[in-house]
């Protein structure tokens, strides 16, 4: 998706003596004009909570590929070189060399000395030259350069600008990472400020560049900082003709789809554990210590009711028991993948004084949310795959976003109210069923126009883009209204077996319309799905993999989900739906 | 059937279905109004005619010679104005009349019936049937073959007393149009307004406008008019530019009486607008913006397309179009009409093309003679992306009317106005590409009517490529050779270029002009005029670098073996501005050796004049767009170093010269940008201080890179320190030149920087090492009371390398003695090393911790304790320290015991007993208070 920002200028923090002013330069092609100004009462916990909020936009635990692109040109073009000097100067080369050759030889001998004499000149030359060369490291520090927007793609860092949304009661900045797997959304309540005007509700893209983070680390206990949101932009030299700064940037789909996608998993129930600092410091420590390199890499969460919270850490075995007691009436595991993105919380543990989880369920995003006291960070972790589809439709599917129910009703009323919670919107929209309310507020979270507050369990009004964002990241597509129809079936003729290899592999048949397809999906240790096949014509005339599954794949993988628990099946063993069910009762 | 008689050849009728005839009357209404009648009747067969008598298969039929008409149909007028003439169908299975749209478009179906077989059933939309169709009471006959006029129509009818529902027929014609009845222009007024077909009315209707009739009988006409015949006129005025309706134009703009229902009466107003915009040169000249300007929508480019339930978009979209057939393959896809497919815009919604636009724009190019748009629009419909969307979305007879009125305007201009042909040619030729599968062949979908039509027989006919028209038109059949992008096109160009040259049409052709037309992109054609022009360069005896020039510029390595040898035979050299002009060539980097050469062998002179040349053409670089090559800037940048040679003088002179280039607020190329900044602080500075001394650094609002330059200059100028801001920006976004020129400003400077302890700062964090190293020998020379300040300001720095710097010096001139000011700015520091060195401190530190706010002591052991496995030195650092902090500050302890309690129930064995300890030594230590 492209769009294109606009800024009166860059933002930038200007410190004169004790007094810093953190100056954002808001998006001036937004329809709503946000500002907002007024002086923080703790700029060490704000500093602190920002550099964080960074890190999660950095963070980046896809695997990295050694791109050589650079190196297979010049190769190229080195044999390119190569083979037309070969063809131009290979007749008669060798004669012409040997003549040359000798009478290269004698003038050799007399150029040796001279030669030897003039380096002596230019080394005694260069030793005074490196004594007063400010340039000396200039190459080096070049390639460093070089190296780090390689590393880091610069760009990337442009495009994902975080967006600041003033709210009645908070201000609140939400990123998403690079890799799109952590969400970051730091709350800070209206009494954190002393305001100095009024604030102007609103979202917008801020200019927050890598320069503008260091100087946030000047931020100290003894520095008056004010944050100001100001459409004008920040002047100072007039004598410099103004340009608006204008970033044209392709947003990834994916990465437009995620963030709707895990800012809006938060209103999803789940389980709610709370941490304390020692718990999540403790987590942390283990992670910081063992890097596992192998397969299962998912820390298993044993909740019993009453006692303490038990992770064992595979493939180590290993587990850990936290302080926090789990009060939920049953029994319930979890296993969590991507467990290394934790770590992006460490710092956060010193400034906290509890911890929130929210566990939703396998397949779906995380939530850690940490109370700073006038300041809340939640942060979000996307369900761990590789599989696009498994993040979108499955996660649609499972949430109940099908459909567009009352959108459009929703939309007017949080444009105008800003922020309800869910009662509060069935009670404002009464007339209207549940199913479709749930719907509709599914679609504004799908077409980034709002996002959760886990908080507050409210529902808040917030454009993610400068410009709608294209249907086809929103839509509801056939497949999903396809998945939705056949999934009453999945259970009908399902049948699981476990595999020697430690993989669960789930076989169905599905009768639509007098045609009969059997489905196969085969899931790893690691929640990952290895393989898939199904006999339908839809899927057999597709790609026949993961890039192009069918309905009664996605229907199948959404039921088997909930299975992944089983424990102590048999290996290579049939084990049919009623089995099953007597295993899980 | 050879033996019918002549009579008999004029019933002869060869379709399967009777014709159905009409017979058209005009009369009044009970409201006055204008109607019009139509009887209609079949034309029985009489005979079946086949090849033999034993012929199962009939082949034709005799009608009978009289027709019966037994039903009518009444169409009212508006406000005095008759109605159009309708194009209508009956439908004999449901004995219904309607309109011939309605038919087409009505539902079909089949069914099965026992008796009869499959049978069709027909559902006509109501919209389409007419209402007010009658069967005639008593039937009436007419000799069909009999001519008669309309008065024996009407006549017979009253004299049979046959009456019609609501309609009193006039007797004569002139009674309805105020004409005479012997005028002149009767006939054709009541052909015109009676006929049928379309074009027979228009063909009446030019005829009429032909015999010059005048305002007032022009206006008898419109008095009554239909729409249809008021737009004719209008139109016919419009083409012919004849203003003798102006006047009456306006007025019926103005007015508000409809002459029909308001859908069509907006048509007339089209019609009108155009007429009267014809005459208003501003009015003529926004509407053809209009069209000039949403040319380009009336293409139908596919933008998006949904195949299989895959959104195809971007590069796989163009990747797909490209295939060849594509267009032809998505027909069984049934996109066409169904899908999304194009950009809104003025011709389409997306989905389907907006025909009452699309003809108006027809229309209007028509009527304002826009032979260009003619020729533009005749592409668009002839490339086979709107080929098919037309006939895939079931709109077949759309397109065949646009592609009927088209043909008609070319035949008119090929036989009226060749000029015309040639420019709306020229517009067509030019705009066909590969991809539009360009075919002269009939039986492909993607038949390209016009290019058949109008050019094909030059492709295949080499007589008609002798005797063609476009040997008159050379020059614009060189023009499209040269902006032809579709092989067959360019084959059609060789075709006639071919013919010209055995005529020796371009022995009188000029060199530049060969050179250009050799470098057409058709190896044929090129190779045609490299024959020619390879003598004519031959015999030239006189170098031209001009000529050179373009010969280097051309793409062909036979041109460039030329231009060589033409370099050597005429003793060729290049002054100053030629070479600057190689900087234009597309193949530079073919030249770049000849380039590198020349630059490296001028004379001081030279060199400076071809310094000049470059920034005298900066417009023409600007607008051509030229960006050098890395190489080619290097060596320009390099060759600086010959202004060494250049005496004081030509030194001041290039300075003033560029000072003042830069001082404009002109922009100029980026190359040329470098170029300047690198001859200026290329100048020594002695000649730098005394020039600038006569130039005037004012300037109005300028970029930010030559502000930067300016700036600079002031500094050398003015011996002044640079500006905060400006050696930010420099550092950040400066070229490697101003950097240095910064650091030898700063260099020179070094005195005043212990009174600028900001650009101290900044020369601390930036990635200059020398710029480093000089802030690190003034910060070194500083007096211990002076030098305290800042060393705290070096402590709060994110920059590694400076905070690195201050925790040496802080060692090297305190040791463990850290003096306590220290302590609250390295608490707060966000880096882990900054804490991590300071509780190696802390302990000799800590006779002053009573000075220290404890809440800010509280977050600094908090940010180093709870630091997942990092910092153990540290942390045991802290933990001896605790107990101390405690001493000063008692009313901590709870928070103290709270965060010790809970490191020592986490799993971490190491952290968890040093908590627990430090706990213990808590607790021991009240105890003993």
């Amino acid at each position: 998706m492209k769009v294109g920002y606009k800024y009166a200028s860059p933002s930038q923090c200007t410190q004169v003596d004790n007094h810093a002013t953190l100056g954002l330069s808001p998006d001036l092609s937004r329809d709503e004009k946000v500002s907002f100004c007024g002086k923080l009462k703790h700029p060490l916990l704000f500093r602190d909570a920002m550099l964080m909020l960074r890190e999660i936009v950095i963070s980046d635990t896809r695997k990295k590929t050694k791109e050589r692109t650079d190196y297979f040109t010049w190769l190229n073009e080195e044999i390119e070189r190569r083979v037309k000097a070969h063809k131009e100067y290979m007749p008669n080369v060798r004669e012409s060399l040997r003549k040359k050759m000798d009478s290269c030889d004698i003038e050799l001998l007399h150029k040796k000395n001279e030669i030897n004499q003039l380096l002596n000149m230019q080394r005694n030359l260069q030793k005074q030259i490196d004594q007063y060369d400010a340039w000396k490291d200039y190459y080096k520090i070049e390639r460093d350069f070089w190296k780090f927007i390689k590393d880091r793609d610069y760009s990337l860092w442009f495009v994902l600008d975080p967006v600041i949304t003033v709210h009645k009661d908070q201000v609140s900045f939400e990123a998403f990472s690079v890799d799109e797997s952590i969400y970051g959304c730091l709350s800070v309540s209206m009494n954190e400020f002393d305001l100095l005007q009024t604030p102007k509700l609103g979202t917008t893209n801020i200019d927050f560049s890598a320069k503008l983070e260091k100087e946030i680390q000047r931020f100290r206990s003894y520095t008056d900082v004010t944050l100001s949101v100001n459409p004008e932009g920040f002047a100072v030299d007039s004598d410099i003709v103004p340009e608006y700064i204008e970033k044209k940037i392709d947003l990834p789909e994916t990465w437009i789809k995620g963030f709707n996608q895990v800012s809006s998993a938060a209103a999803l129930s789940g389980i709610e554990l709370e941490l304390s600092p020692s718990d999540m410091y403790d987590i942390c420590a283990f992670l910081r210590k063992h890097k596992e390199k192998k397969s299962p890499r998912y820390m298993k969460w044993i909740l019993e009711p009453e006692q303490r919270i038990q992770i064992v850490f595979e493939p180590f075995g290993t587990a850990l028991t936290l302080n926090t007691v789990y009060h939920g009436n049953q029994r319930r595991e979890e296993k969590i993948w991507g467990r290394r993105r934790w770590l992006v919380v460490e710092k956060l543990i010193p400034l906290s004084k509890v911890f929130y989880v929210r566990i939703l369920g396998f397949g779906m995003p995380q939530f850690i949310r940490a109370d700073m006291g006038t300041m809340q960070m939640t942060v979000g972790f996307s369900a761990w795959s590789s599989n696009d589809w498994v993040k979108g439709t499955a996660f649609n599917i499972m949430a109940g976003f099908i459909g567009e129910g009352c959108y459009k009703d929703i939309y007017k009323l949080l444009k105008e109210k800003r922020c309800l919670s869910m009662k509060e919107i069935s009670g404002y929209l009464s007339n209207k069923k549940s199913d479709k309310l749930k719907a509709g507020i599914g679609m504004l979270f799908r077409r980034g126009e709002g996002y959760f507050d886990i908080i507050n369990n409210k529902v808040r009004f917030r454009h993610l883009c400068n410009t709608p964002i294209p249907e086809e990241l929103y839509e509801v597509s056939d497949i999903e209204m396809d998945v939705q129809k056949i999934s009453k079936l999945t259970f009908d003729n399902m049948k699981v077996r476990y595999s020697r290899q430690q993989e669960f592999i789930f076989t169905t048949t599905y009768k639509e319309y007098g045609q009969l397809s059997s489905t196969e999906i085969v899931i790893d240790q690691d929640g990952q799905i290895t393989k898939i096949d199904c006999s339908c014509q839809k899927f057999k005339r597709g790609e026949r993999n993961l890039s192009q599954p069918c309905a009664h794949i996605l229907a199948l993988y959404v039921a088997s989900y909930k299975l992944l628990k089983l424990k102590n099946l048999e290996y290579e063993k049939e084990y049919k739906i009623n089995d099953i069910m007597e295993m899980l009762l | 059937m050879k033996n019918l008689t002549s009579e008999e050849q004029q019933r002869l009728w060869k379709l399967d279905e009777p014709p159905t005839r009409k017979i058209l009357l005009w009369g009044l209404d009970s409201q006055k109004n204008p109607c019009l009648l139509i009887l209609y009747g079949k034309q029985e067969v009489d005979q079946e005619l086949k090849s033999s008598p034993r012929s199962y298969y009939v082949e034709s039929y005799l009608l009978k010679p009289t027709v019966t008409y037994t039903n009518y149909a009444v169409f009212h007028g508006t406000n005095g104005h008759l109605p159009s003439i309708p194009n209508t169908y009956y439908c004999e299975e449901k004995d219904v009349l309607c309109y011939t749209k309605g038919y087409k478009t009505a539902n079909r179906h089949w069914d099965y019936d026992r008796r009869t077989g499959w049978q069709e059933y027909i559902d006509i939309d109501e919209q389409y049937i007419i209402k007010e169709f009658y069967k005639i009471k008593q039937p009436v006959v007419f000799d069909y073959y009999e001519k008669k006029s309309y008065t024996d129509y009407v006549s017979y009818l009253k004299a049979n007393q046959i009456h019609f529902k609501d309609i009193e027929l006039i007797a004569h014609p002139s009674d309805l149009f105020d004409f005479e009845a012997d005028s002149p222009y009767m006939d054709l007024i009541v052909n015109m307004c009676s006929r049928e077909r379309l074009y027979t009315r228009k063909k009446y209707l030019s005829q009429f406008i032909k015999m010059q009739p005048s305002e007032e009988e022009y206006k008898c006409i419109l008095k009554t008019a239909s729409i249809e015949l008021a737009c004719g006129i209008f139109q016919e005025l419009t083409i012919q530019k004849n203003p003798i309706l102006l006047e009456t134009a306006k007025q019926i703009d103005k007015s508000n009486v409809l002459w029909a229902s308001p859908a069509y009466h907006r048509g007339l107003g089209r019609c009108i607008n155009q007429y009267i915009s014809l005459f208003d040169e501003k009015l003529l000249q926004k509407q053809k913006e209009f069209i000039y300007r949403t040319l380009p929508e009336m293409d139908f480019h596919i933008k998006h397309l949904k195949l299989d339930d895959i959104k195809l978009k971007d590069r796989e979209l163009r990747e797909y179009l490209d295939k060849p057939n594509a267009y032809q393959n998505m027909l069984s896809e049934y996109v066409f009409g169904n899908q999304n497919l194009y950009e809104k815009n003025t011709y389409t919604d997306g989905k389907n093309v907006n025909n009452v636009a699309f003809k108006n724009t027809i229309q209007t190019a028509k009527a304002y003679e826009m032979a260009d748009v003619v020729g533009k629009i005749a592409y668009y419909l002839d490339a086979p992306r709107t080929t098919c969307y037309f006939k895939g979305s079931g709109k077949t007879g759309a397109y065949n009317y646009y592609q009927r009125y088209l043909r008609r305007t070319l035949d008119h201009y090929q036989t009226t106005d060749e000029t015309k042909f040639i420019t709306a040619a020229r517009e067509m030729l030019t705009s066909y590409t590969d991809n539009d599968t360009l075919s002269i062949d009939y039986d492909d979908i993607s038949y390209n009517f016009f290019f058949a039509r109008y050019f094909g027989e030059i492709l295949v006919n080499n007589d008609a490529a002798e005797h063609s028209i476009w040997h008159r038109y050379l020059s614009d059949v060189t023009f499209i050779a040269q902006n032809a992008k579709a092989s067959l096109v360019h084959e059609f160009c060789y075709a006639i270029l071919k013919k010209a040259d055995a005529h020796h049409k371009f022995d009188s052709y000029e060199i530049r002009e060969l050179i250009a037309l050799s470098k057409i992109p058709y190896e044929k054609t090129a190779k045609l005029f490299e024959k020619i022009l390879l003598p004519k360069l031959e015999a030239l005896q006189e170098f031209d670098a001009d000529i050179m020039i373009s010969l280097m510029n051309a793409p062909s390595e036979k041109l460039w073996d030329a231009a060589k040898k033409y370099f050597i035979h005429t003793n060729g050299k290049f002054q100053p501005e030629h070479i600057t002009d190689f900087l234009f060539l597309d193949t530079i980097e073919t030249w770049y050796g000849i380039l590198e050469e020349n630059v490296n062998h001028f004379t001081t002179e030279e060199y400076i004049a071809f310094l000049k040349s470059i920034a005298e053409k900066r417009e023409k670089f600007l607008k051509q767009q030229v960006e050098l090559s890395e190489q080619i800037t290097d060596l320009l940048l390099n060759s600086v170093n010959k202004l060494d040679a250049a005496a004081t003088q030509e030194q001041q002179e290039l300075l003033r010269y560029f000072t003042t280039l830069l001082l404009s607020p002109e922009k100029i190329p980026d190359f040329l940008f470098d170029i300047a900044e690198n001859i200026i602080f290329f100048m020594p500075y002695d000649i730098l201080k005394n020039t600038l001394k006569e130039i005037d650094l004012l300037h109005g609002r300028i970029s930010e890179r030559k502000y930067h330059v300016i700036s600079l200059l002031k500094s050398y100028k003015e011996d002044i320190f640079p500006k905060n801001s400006l050696i930010l920006s420099v550092l950040e976004t400066g070229s490697k030149r101003l950097v240095k020129t910064l650091t030898e400003i700063i260099e020179r400077q070094r005195t005043k920087l212990s009174e600028h302890s900001t650009t101290l700062l900044l020369l601390f964090e930036c990635n200059v090492y020398h710029l480093n190293k000089i802030a690190q020998s003034v910060f070194e020379g500083f007096e211990m009371e002076n030098r305290e300040t800042l060393h705290m300001t070096l402590l709060d720095s994110p920059v590694e390398r400076t905070y690195q710097y201050a925790l040496k010096k802080l060692d090297d001139w305190y040791g463990d003695k850290l003096p306590t000011k220290f302590i609250p700015r390295m608490i707060e520091h966000p880096c882990v090393e900054v804490k991590a060195y300071l509780s190696q401190k802390m302990k000799h530190a800590l006779s002053e911790l009573n000075e220290t706010n404890p809440d800010l002591y509280i977050y600094y052991a908090k940010t180093l304790l709870y630091l997942p496995n990092k910092v153990s030195k540290s942390k045991e650092h802290i933990y001896h320290t605790i107990p101390l902090f405690l001493k000063y500050y008692p009313e901590k302890r709870q928070e103290i015991e709270y965060i010790l309690l809970d490191i020592g129930s986490t799993n971490s064995k190491t952290d968890s007993e040093r908590a627990l300890v430090a706990f213990a030594q808590i607790q021991k230590e009240v105890s003993t208070l």
